[in-house]
């Protein structure tokens, strides 16, 4: 019954937790972002297991994370209100060339993380070549170049 | 392989096959909210299932435990009752079967024990009680060594015996 219950209370803190912390945090890790990660889940790990290093446990602690994901999964296709609590919504951070700095400012993204996304994944060089660009509900910009 | 007759790409699809593993998903997603109940329920530790008794309560000698442990880990608790009158005078002669606790790791024991004396077939633990008109509990915590169905026998010398069972995961 602990295994079920340590994991959806880490389950419950960490998502909460990132929800708090935004979007593009550690979305696109730096050295450092991943080193966090890393104890992150090492931290979490102690409190996962408790002192129960057993193989059944560890299958149960796998076994409740995973069902939590299926279960919220299907919550959210079923609910848009829940998909938005869980997951956010995109937003628009770039509009015809014209990046929209207020926001841009409060999701933490400057107009060099636009640049770069836009070269990654469109091969443009310029602000003025994007028609969008959205922040998606995952962390990561899209970008809709402009038509030539 | 079949191959998409819809689109023009080159890709590899065959419906049928998603259709029958997204039945199994399905399937298997069933099995697993059974399993997290069944946890829940104490199937794999300490829960309404896995909480148990051996003798009747209010006897001289009744123990609860837990019915299902795991390997190498602190998960099984003998909770032993003494009801006054079941050790006669004297210091109170707790025993276990050797072959039980062969099996398994003693982590506490509270109280202490005055002594533990080591016999043919059995460990004694010797506790002192200074009243005897009150009931009395001793707890074992303890990590199973070893997998599968252990059976144990607790008692009181001179006294009632208890037979237990429990089953230890891996």
């Amino acid at each position: 019954m602990e295994a079920v219950l340590r994991a959806v209370a880490i389950y419950a803190f960490l998502m909460l937790l990132f929800r708090i912390a935004g979007k593009r945090s550690l979305n696109e890790m730096s050295n450092f972002e991943f080193v966090l990660l890393l104890i992150v889940g090492e931290a979490t790990q102690q409190a996962v297991l408790g002192k129960d290093y057993s193989v059944t446990n560890a299958f149960l602690v796998v076994l409740t994370l995973i069902s939590i994901n299926i279960a919220l999964s299907l919550l959210k296709q079923q609910s848009e209100r829940l998909k938005r609590i869980f997951d956010g919504m995109p937003l628009v951070i770039v509009e015809n060339g014209r990046p929209l700095k207020q926001i841009m400012d409060k999701v933490r993204i400057v107009e060099d993380d636009v640049l770069e996304a836009a070269r990654e994944l469109q091969g443009l060089e310029r602000m003025e070549q994007i028609k969008y660009a959205v922040l998606e509900t995952t962390g990561i910009i899209s970008i809709i170049p402009k038509k030539e | 392989m079949p191959r998409s007759h819809q689109t023009d790409l080159d890709i590899e699809q065959d419906i049928d096959y998603h259709k029958r593993s997204w039945r199994r998903q399905r399937i298997a997603w069933v099995v697993m909210a059974a399993l997290i109940i069944a946890t829940l329920l104490g199937l794999f530790g300490p829960g309404l299932l896995g909480d148990s008794v051996a003798g009747a309560k209010g006897a001289p000698l009744w123990m609860e435990f837990n019915r299902f442990g795991r390997l190498d880990a602190e998960s099984t608790t003998l909770r032993l009752h003494v009801e006054p009158g079941a050790a006669g005078g004297g210091p109170l002669r707790l025993w276990l079967n050797r072959d039980y606790l062969e099996r398994v790791r003693v982590m506490h024991v509270v109280p202490d024990p005055q002594s533990v004396e080591i016999a043919a077939d059995r460990y004694v633990y010797v506790f002192a009680v200074q009243d005897a008109s009150k009931p009395t509990t001793i707890t074992f915590d303890l990590e199973p060594d070893c997998v599968g169905l252990l059976r144990g026998q607790v008692g009181v010398e001179g006294g009632s015996l208890l037979d237990f069972s429990q089953f230890i995961y891996p």
